[in-house]
């Protein structure tokens, strides 16, 4: 039980996106077929897609981030001098903290803002969809800060080559 | 001081930090430091609207149809069709590595996949064949710019959706300009090849009846993206749910008629399509969240102006603009070059009497183009680094590749009647 529940969130972000994939392709795959056996479709089909592919999309950038898949350049880091490399990404590594803590901010403090706002079709809470970048941010904010500790206190086993 | 963020963009990015992140990193410096009489919170309202865009979802759907299409046998067909096709031909496996990825453009948006797939499977029965690694590491990067230009791709969905073209029409028009530089290419392989030696991968020409038994079984992987296309452009269907229709076919040919898709696929699928679309949309709306300070400076309409002072005639005008997308291609990976770019572009070709989607077609080959050149192409690198090819002699080989789709670019930049012939007729 205690492993299942340890992979779960290991791979949280993954499992979550899933979900969320897997809900908006069978809702507009079912939207199609509705529309020409039946000539009827799902009047909130889109938008519940639309909020899962918000919610994919910035989930899916925390879990990019966190396996460090997007895309950047490291030619400068290392063509630097090790010592001046190990420096660079630290200051680099602080920038990106001052970003994304500074976006997750942001985002709770427009959630707040968007909360009595209700959405076009399914009049809900239109939070729904700024809650997927505090969630992201806040997880992408964590992983930085942890990126951060292992610059400082660097671990053979670790790879901490490539882009940021 | 108001050119700052961009300068404050190329620091970050070269400082290592992902593309997405150096976005809207000077993005947000703009709002909040300078006095542009705009909230900072705003800009993250611009986050959400810019991704909360029912269009968007093509594109995990078409990163998912590419990624299933790939387990459920119909890459494999394709590269058996391309080896009949090709394989008799001098540098018969570089021939192959071509045209496979003429035929992937139409199953996978991605050309770093392509890249990476073609790297893993072609480069070592390349390398058994007798073929230098690095040389059939310079053709696979060089194959893979064809496979975004040929329908149906992201990068083309996303240039449709900033220039306000038919999706439809742009599709149809990749064509042309895909199988120019398919065609370059592949001059280009044989005349190296002749010179080296490279044998072909198959001892005579593949009869007409083993070309027929072939085409019978590759049937299904090869009439996919037409499916998809035709659909759209009677108008059976939105380009969102075309990709979902290309997800649902893929499966199905998969599991029912190549019998290759397992359940165990499902997990390396969704983990395909959750780390596209988590890397390649975040880069999309990062893009839009940094379009969002160039247009509130007016940056577009100096940059038009200034171009527009510069010269009115639209060739030279082309010629000025592919050069300077040369540059940025080699440094900027292509889809955020071609997010940034296209609108501010696009107005100025536009006013000079050009077509968007003939415009479409140039910037997109140009861009890929970038992608294949040192010392920053994205292309290269994914290429290299499967490959464990040193960039520098990856260089010594690229180069006539380069030149080759250089030739295809003119061509697609001062023959507009030929690329813009099917989407009139279609």
């Amino acid at each position: 039980m205690m492993a299942h529940v340890k992979t779960f969130f290991k791979h949280f972000e993954e499992i979550l996106c899933s979900a969320f994939l897997i809900t908006m392709i069978t809702l507009v795959v079912l939207n199609v077929f509705l529309r020409y056996l039946f000539a009827y479709s799902i009047s909130w089909a889109e938008e519940v897609a639309t909020i899962c592919f918000v919610w994919a999309v910035f989930i899916g950038a925390s879990a990019t981030y966190k396996h460090k898949m997007d895309m950047g350049i490291d030619f400068l880091l290392t063509k630097s001098p090790p010592h001046i490399e190990r420096a660079l990404r630290i200051f680099a590594r602080l920038i990106l903290l001052a970003i994304n803590a500074y976006i997750f901010y942001m985002a709770i403090v427009f959630t707040k803002i968007a909360w009595v706002k209700p959405t076009a079709v399914l009049g809900i809470s239109s939070a729904v969809f700024n809650l997927a970048l505090v969630v992201g941010f806040g997880l992408i904010t964590m992983y930085t800060i942890k990126f951060l500790y292992q610059d400082f206190i660097p671990n053979k086993n670790l790879n901490t080559e490539g882009p940021l | 001081m108001i050119y700052l963020p961009i300068l404050l963009l190329f620091v970050l990015y070269f400082l290592g930090i992902p593309i997405a992140y150096a976005l809207f990193g000077s993005a947000i410096f703009y709002f909040t430091f300078f006095d542009s009489g705009m909230p900072p919170d705003l800009v993250l309202q611009k986050f959400i609207t810019a991704t909360a865009s029912f269009p968007l979802l093509a594109i995990p759907f078409f990163v998912m149809a590419g990624s299933v299409m790939n387990y459920s046998g119909i890459s494999k067909k394709l590269m058996q069709m391309a080896e009949v096709l090709t394989g008799h031909l001098i540098g018969g496996l570089a021939q192959v590595n071509v045209v496979l990825s003429t035929f992937m453009g139409g199953v996978s948006g991605s050309a770093n996949a392509d890249a990476a797939m073609q790297s893993k499977i072609l480069v070592p029965q390349m390398e058994q064949q007798g073929y230098s690694r690095r040389f059939s590491a310079a053709i696979t990067a060089a194959s893979s710019a064809i496979s975004p230009v040929i329908p149906p791709g992201i990068v083309l969905i996303i240039y449709a959706l900033i220039a306000q073209v038919s999706i439809a029409d742009l599709f149809i028009a990749g064509y042309v300009p895909g199988l120019l530089m398919a065609g370059a290419l592949m001059i280009t392989v044989s005349l190296i090849s002749h010179h080296r030696k490279y044998k072909p991968s198959r001892d005579k020409r593949a009869s007409w009846r083993e070309i027929g038994s072939q085409l019978v079984d590759s049937i299904w992987s090869l009439s996919l993206p037409f499916g998809v296309i035709l659909g759209l452009r009677f108008g059976l269907f939105t380009p969102t749910e075309a990709g979902a229709i290309a997800v649902l076919a893929s499966i199905l040919i998969g599991v029912f008629v190549y019998k290759e898709l397992r359940f165990k696929h499902i997990k390396p699928i969704l983990l395909d399509t959750i780390y596209g679309t988590g890397t390649v949309v975040l880069i999309i709306v990062s893009a839009s969240v940094f379009g969002y300070y160039l247009t509130w400076e007016r940056i577009p309409q100096d940059l038009t102006a200034m171009l527009l002072d510069f010269t009115s005639n639209k060739y030279l005008m082309l010629g000025v603009i592919n050069v300077f997308l040369l540059l940025v291609g080699m440094i900027l990976e292509g889809g955020a070059a071609l997010i940034i770019l296209a609108p501010l572009l696009v107005p100025v070709v536009v006013a000079l009497g050009v077509d968007p989607i003939h415009f479409g077609m140039i910037m997109i080959v140009n861009i890929m183009i970038g992608g294949i050149t040192p010392p920053f192409g994205t292309l290269m690198f994914t290429t290299c680094s499967v490959t464990k090819v040193p960039v520098g002699e990856f260089m010594r080989e690229i180069w006539p590749f380069i030149i080759a789709l250089l030739i295809a670019l003119v061509i697609v930049t001062y023959l507009p009647a030929i690329i813009l012939f099917l989407p009139s007729i279609l």
